[in-house]
């Protein structure tokens, strides 16, 4: 396995970093990595959508399932590993959330990555997505999740934004090569 | 494997250490890459019910001792005779600022046919103005016959950059290789 980097997108204060170019039938996988995401508004979620083919809007019908573990730093301590609802969808042309709410502080950013899989042809297209951040009230979280769109057509767009406000980082697009 | 310097696309091997019997492997981590990702293959202890765990250096630090790691920790396991399985939050394994050394999996076994194997990664070591977030996943054969799959994530919440990660069992030496990979 290889990644090729085909875009590197870095966004200081932006709505949404799109993605309308390099999704096609060159690889069967697709990698997006999204590094230090910090969002202007307190506990956000950093989100994903993608948009098929001939279509307008970032809407797409989604089928997905998340979990997440949680731990509060400091005198609680609590602790959690749970099915997540806030981050599944059935059936759905909401943006899927990649995590839960993000703490804005100055040094928190949430990184991870959503791999794509055949993006093109009749199949539901699957994902697949992790990160780990630091989430409101001082709690360290690492969310997880899978899913699909639920649409024959080919999905060669696709949307990052944060579910309120604008927000910094970089997601970059890789395809994975087979050697 | 690979072989140090060689490139896979996006991904270049930065560093590949093989052990027997060591105490610790140590690494450096520079600014030309936004994400480490190291692969662990075959670790076994030489003391029983021991643990994996790292810990960090900043560059104005030297001792692995000073830069405060929060993490989540949990595990599915299956005890060999099927006596057992489960999957569960872990209370024991996470850390919570904790500048000391922080377990990313647990209860390893030393017999001969016992090992960990897994992959750590973390995202922008050199960053000077955010924590650096990191997550690991390890398929581990336990002392006590049960067989694990352990997931700890977690950040450095330090701005300073760092520059050093450590990687040790918490109690004796180890054999095994771990191979860095940097993402650009």
């Amino acid at each position: 396995m290889s990644l090729v980097n085909i875009l590197t997108q870095t966004g200081t204060n932006v709505s949404e970093i799109d993605f309308t170019s390099g999704l096609d039938s060159t690889y069967d996988i697709y990698l997006f990595k999204f590094f230090e995401c910090n969002p202007a508004t307190q506990s956000t979620s950093f989100s994903f959508q993608g948009n098929a083919t001939g279509q307008t809007g970032f809407n797409e019908v989604i089928q997905s399932t998340g979990g997440s573990a949680y731990h509060e730093e400091g005198g609680a301590d609590t602790t959690e590993l749970r099915y997540t609802t806030w981050t599944h969808k059935a059936n759905l042309t909401t943006f899927q959330r990649m995590t839960t709410s993000i703490d804005n502080g100055s040094e928190n950013s949430a990184s991870g990555e959503l791999w794509l899989h055949n993006v093109i042809g009749t199949n539901h297209k699957q994902f697949r997505y992790s990160s780990v951040f630091m989430s409101t009230s001082n709690y360290c979280e690492n969310t997880w999740g899978c899913g699909y769109f639920n649409t024959q057509g080919n999905i060669t767009e696709i949307r990052f934004k944060m579910d309120s406000g604008n927000f910094d980082g970089q997601v970059t697009l890789y395809g994975v090569a087979k050697e | 494997m690979g072989v140090a310097g060689v490139s896979s696309g996006e991904l270049f091997l930065v560093d590949s250490q093989t052990g027997t019997g060591v105490t610790e492997m140590d690494f450096t981590m520079d600014g030309s890459y936004r994400e480490f990702i190291f692969k662990f293959y075959n670790l076994n202890p030489t003391t029983d019910n021991t643990a994996l765990v790292f810990q960090v250096n900043a560059t104005d630090g030297a001792d692995y001792d000073d830069s405060p790691i929060t993490t989540t920790y949990f595990e599915a396991y299956h005890q060999r005779g099927d006596a057992s399985a489960g999957m569960a939050y872990s209370l024991n394994q996470d850390s919570n600022v904790n500048t000391s050394w922080v377990t990313i999996c647990h209860q390893l076994g030393n017999d001969t046919d016992e090992q960990s194997n897994g992959e750590f990664r973390i995202t922008n070591p050199s960053s000077s103005v955010f924590a650096k977030t990191f997550s690991s996943r390890f398929v581990t054969d336990q002392y006590n016959d049960y067989f694990e799959d352990n997931t700890c994530a977690g950040y450095v919440d330090d701005v300073t950059p760092l520059d050093d990660i450590r990687f040790k069992m918490s109690s004796g030496a180890f054999d095994g290789t771990i191979t860095m990979w940097g993402i650009k």
